[in-house]
């Protein structure tokens, strides 16, 4: 007797336990047709990327090629080309000693396996790759220390959104994006679907948003300072959903990964998080300000600092491979108001999406004062786009 | 100065020779980094990066060991000397080895000369002493009189072996610098000068044989960051990796 209601007991028991690690699963069915599209990669060729269209008013042209996977760019005091290669686990120096647009000359100035995001402050340049940050010396010619220190090395592992980026704000402390490890999950790291805060005297960290499923591209909008980044929504829901967002990024602020995307839209096929409902977590979360057609994948995204383009913003869509119809594969210029407010989006650089065809995926993003740069990981290329 | 352009052949192209077909072999471990063809003798050499050793491929896809020596932790880049008979190998401790030790690691240089009818070692030339610092011998070349240049990845140099197996430096010329691997495969081109690939700068470099520490880099079209081995098909084209 005694031991069958101990089992029954037990039963119970862990039946409550294994409702109370995840919340009340929904109780309607859900039904998501998933399609995967890859569209078919073309090789680079010189007419193919001068059929390239551009915004009105300005030109493009390749800069550079040959460069396998080139990712995150950043310009240097120079005017040289930082440019990560994760893949390569390399950062390259590119510059145009003749000052014709190309770039003739090539270095690489550091091995860093998995590196990704960049930045650089007065005198030193900051590479990080999924768990570590370093930091090197600048040389004069732009080269980089041979020994770097090593800043944090605790960062959370990677998983499926490892591509770390980071920049110093106007407050003068670096922030850290920091993708989700999953397409779908509640994260039990705080710091993964987060965009962290460092402090540059103590290289200690807290979180600053949270809800960030993967905020690969932001920045600082150069009137109004505020912090803006673009997220990828989630996969496996659906061609039309959930849609690439544009965020105004506070401190403490929720962003809504994994229960709500866009606009709060809560994801129906989850089941509550515990000790709530899916409405109840998603009502004090931050909406986007932006949508943008679902897995259209942002990467890089940075702000006009200067000059007559000064407070617009440009995005990178490294385009789709989960969706019927494929969307991205082109750079928008997203327009913000004299408030700071994005009041739309067009068409900056399109043309590497050719039917079901693709002969590049733009990735990374670098804005000088008279140049734009944009780095295409597919076939390795870096285009300059000119203003007219 | 004539300027030579470079074609690199590579699969996609529709006017190039299509690849061979696909000979397998087994050597399990072994990570072959280098590999010469024996026209003579009908058979592929290829090295080692993991255990050091030098092996023979049949074109049936036979392997065989052909050499190896307890002292040895990595071997690259290989060639058949234009006499025929001895093979060339460059020897270190850069990366992969199995038996990498702190004493060797990217400190070993040797030049190894095996009799291919034997498998025996005929020389053991020691490059290492010849610039200090950290050491990568990756790949090597002959020019007409039979001399040998060896690239140093790490020491961003050009090494000369005479045919009597004295070696020197030919060239620490600045555009064979770079961070992390630099001069990687080369070339010995018949008027009279050597082409060095620059990994790191993802460039061409010309060395006239005649006038060692001068270099100019080949104007290309694209860069090549990685570049690898390289062979010379003819005066006007070149295969690079």
């Amino acid at each position: 007797m005694k031991t069958k209601y101990q089992f029954t007991a037990f039963l119970c028991v862990m039946g409550l336990l294994s409702y109370g690690q995840k919340g009340i699963p929904p109780k309607e069915d859900t039904k998501k047709v998933t399609i995967t599209n890859f569209p078919t990669h073309l090789e680079y060729s010189s007419s193919l990327a001068s059929d390239l269209k551009t915004a009105n008013g300005w030109q493009a042209a390749p800069a550079a090629t040959g460069l396998g996977k080139p990712r995150m760019l950043y310009i240097g005091k120079k005017g040289q080309l930082y440019v990560t290669r994760r893949d390569a686990g390399d950062v390259l120096m590119l510059t145009d000693t003749d000052k014709d647009g190309r770039f003739d000359d090539m270095t690489r100035v550091a091995d860093f396996p998995g590196v990704h995001g960049i930045t650089a402050k007065d005198d030193f340049m900051y590479l990080c790759n999924n768990n570590k940050v370093l930091r090197y010396a600048l040389n004069a010619d732009g080269t980089l220390g041979k020994v770097a220190d090593t800043l944090i090395k605790d960062l959370p592992s990677g998983g499926q959104h490892a591509n770390r980026t980071m920049d110093f704000g106007p407050d003068g402390k670096l922030y850290i994006s920091v993708g989700s490890v999953c397409n779908d999950c509640k994260e039990s790291d705080k710091e993964t679907a987060a965009m962290l805060q460092v402090d540059p005297q103590t290289w200690k960290r807290t979180l600053c948003a949270s809800g960030l499923r993967n905020t690969i591209g932001f920045d600082w909008q150069p009137q109004t300072k505020e912090m803006w980044g673009v997220d990828n929504g989630g996969d496996t829901k659906g061609d039309d959903w959930p849609p690439e967002e544009l965020n105004k990024i506070i401190m403490g602020g929720n962003y809504g990964f994994p229960f709500a995307y866009g606009k709060k839209v809560v994801d129906q096929s989850r089941e509550d998080p515990v000790g709530n409902t899916k409405e109840g977590w998603v009502k004090p979360t931050q909406g986007s300000i932006l949508d943008f057609p679902a897995h259209s994948a942002p990467i890089a995204f940075a702000f006009f600092d200067s000059g007559r383009n000064k407070g617009d913003a440009l995005v990178c869509w490294h385009g789709s491979w989960n969706r019927q119809n494929p969307s991205g594969y082109k750079v928008e210029r997203i327009k913000f108001d004299s408030k700071g407010n994005p009041t739309g989006s067009e068409d900056f650089l399109t043309g590497f999406l050719i039917g079901n065809e693709r002969f590049g995926r733009p990735a990374g993003l670098a804005i000088g004062s008279d140049v734009v740069y944009i780095s295409d990981d597919a076939n390795g290329i870096i285009y300059a786009l000119k203003q007219k | 100065m004539k300027k030579y352009i470079i074609l690199l052949l590579a699969a996609q192209l529709t006017w190039a020779q299509q690849p061979t077909k696909r000979i397998e072999f087994e050597a399990p471990e072994s990570y072959p980094e280098g590999v010469a063809f024996d026209k003579a003798a009908d058979v592929f050499y290829v090295s080692s990066a993991r255990l050091g050793t030098v092996g023979k491929v049949t074109k049936e896809g036979r392997y065989s060991e052909l050499y190896a020596d307890k002292t040895l932790k990595s071997t690259y880049g290989l060639k058949v000397h234009p006499d025929g008979k001895r093979l060339f190998v460059c020897a270190g401790d850069a990366n992969y080895s199995k038996f990498s030790t702190p004493d060797t690691k990217k400190k070993m240089a040797r030049l190894l000369i095996l009799d291919l009818k034997t498998g025996k070692k005929l020389n053991d030339i020691d490059l290492a002493g010849l610039i200090a610092g950290e050491h990568f011998p990756n790949d090597l070349a002959f020019d007409k009189d039979g001399n040998a240049y060896i690239t140093d990845s790490y020491a961003y140099a050009v090494y000369k072996v005479d045919t009597k197996g004295t070696a020197s430096v030919f060239s620490t010329n600045e555009l064979l610098k770079t961070t992390g691997v630099g001069p990687n495969g080369i070339v010995y081109h018949p008027e009279g000068f050597l082409l060095a690939a620059n990994n790191g700068k993802g460039a061409l470099i010309k060395l006239p044989i005649s006038n060692p520490n001068s270099g100019t880099k080949v104007k290309i079209d694209q860069f090549f960051p990685s570049a690898d081995g390289m062979l010379l098909n003819n005066n006007s084209t070149l295969t690079l990796v």
